[in-house]
């Protein structure tokens, strides 16, 4: 007995048998026979209230439309606000991009736009993280010789994703929706990075001088970090 | 009467594939689910009310009733369970503490002894020994594949609740195929 392991198809074969034993119990414990049945009047009372709920809640509905097409153009009016002055912002503040209405291009053309001429035009050395959490597959690797970007993307069943670019500062690399994300500087192995987050996706962007380095990741923060200092 | 019944619960179910569902269950169990609920509470009238009420919860979770899956088994598990509810409200019937259920140990050393050489009919009939509670989230989580949700409307039961039973119900089982050491 102690060799057997439980799992699914064990448990499976043991709710079918258990199924054909409690209907056997059923059988043998119920009357053979029975008085016709009559509906009380309980039953219908119960019945008209749980109508009446259901006609409530289709009026909710209603309601309900009616409050989230308020709150969708309410939030679009916030929206078109917000990311004009988190662009500005973004100006201010990040290291390596160029900000656009509506949306942040990550752009690793450094903010002076000066290139003396001795920075990389194409990737010499691949460079990916090292660390990538358990039940993370492999979905795409691929170099953009065009643009001389190094993409790489991992996902998990759950949904979760990391996508990696490893990109020269010459390339025009992607851009992200910055909306309600806050921002902040953060070191990861001795390089200033620019980290957005807007609580369930992370974007962490760096340069190490050579290269320019994109990080997205949806997961937990912890492991995002963790993700990141294995890049080399 | 037995149109009207179903007059009655169609108007809870908007689908036509749905009211058909209900119909077939109605015409196919309602006798047998009223017989179940009379031989545990011995009485027609709350007999009739555990019907009524088990109609009501399946008419909530008609749409993910699937009719090629026990479906004879479902309508009698939902009638009998709300029937034991039924049957503590009115102190007809005396139920164990769900914790108390970790003392059939003994019970399970006994049984494993007996039957050791069939290990799933083994468990099977240590799970049938267990509170009835155990039973009705086993069969409709396991052999009807019913989400936590539509379990917990079938059985009138948080959700919670029912996580932690099939999370207790495993436990025993592993204790039982360990050799039910407690």
């Amino acid at each position: 007995m102690s060799k057997v392991k439980m799992n699914n198809e064990l448990l499976e074969q043991v709710a079918k048998r258990v199924n054909e034993l409690r209907l056997e119990k059923f059988d043998s414990e119920m009357p053979a026979t029975l008085e016709d049945y009559t509906p009380s009047v309980k039953y219908q009372a119960g019945i008209a209230k749980i109508i009446k709920r259901k006609k409530k809640h289709r009026s909710f509905k209603t309601l309900k439309t009616t409050i989230a097409f308020a709150a969708l153009i309410t939030a679009a009016l916030a929206y078109t606000l917000s990311t004009v002055s988190a662009d500005m912002k973004l100006t201010n503040y990040a290291n390596h991009f160029v900000a656009y209405p509506r949306h942040t291009d990550f752009n690793t053309v450094p903010k002076d736009g000066i290139d003396d001429g001795t920075r990389l035009n194409e990737i010499l050395e691949y460079r990916e993280p090292q660390y990538i959490p358990d039940g993370f597959e492999l979905v795409d690797s691929f170099c953009l010789k065009e643009t001389y970007e190094y993409r790489i993307l991992y996902e998990n069943e759950s949904g979760e994703d990391i996508f990696y670019i490893q990109s020269t500062p010459s390339a025009s690399c992607s851009e992200f929706n910055t909306d309600k994300s806050i921002h902040k500087e953060i070191v990861i192995n001795g390089y200033t990075c620019d980290f957005f987050t807007n609580g369930v996706t992370h974007y962490i962007i760096w340069f190490d001088g050579d290269y320019s380095y994109f990080l997205c990741c949806k997961m937990d923060l912890d492991t995002t970090l963790k993700v990141a200092e294995s890049v080399g | 009467m037995i149109t009207s019944i179903i007059a009655f619960g169609m108007l809870l179910i908007d689908e036509p594939d749905e009211q058909e569902k209900f119909q077939f269950l109605y015409e196919n169990y309602e006798s047998e689910m009223i017989r179940t609920a009379v031989s545990i509470l011995n009485d027609y009238g709350l007999a009739e009310d555990a019907v009524q009420e088990s109609f009501l919860r399946i008419a909530s979770i008609i749409s993910s009733v699937d009719l090629s899956n026990n479906p004879r088994s479902f309508a009698l598990t939902v009638v009998s369970n709300t029937a034991r509810k039924i049957a503590m409200q009115n102190n007809r019937e005396k139920y164990c503490n769900i914790d108390s259920v970790y003392c059939t140990f003994s019970d399970m050393r006994m049984i494993e002894k007996i039957e050791n050489k069939d290990v799933i009919e083994s468990i099977s009939r240590f799970v049938m020994t267990l509170d009835p509670i155990y039973i009705d989230i086993f069969e409709l989580k396991i052999l009807h594949k019913f989400q936590y949700k539509d379990i917990s409307k079938a059985l009138n039961t948080p959700e919670a609740t029912l996580r932690k039973r099939m999370q207790r119900l495993k436990e025993l089982i592993a204790k039982f195929l360990d050799g039910g050491n407690c």
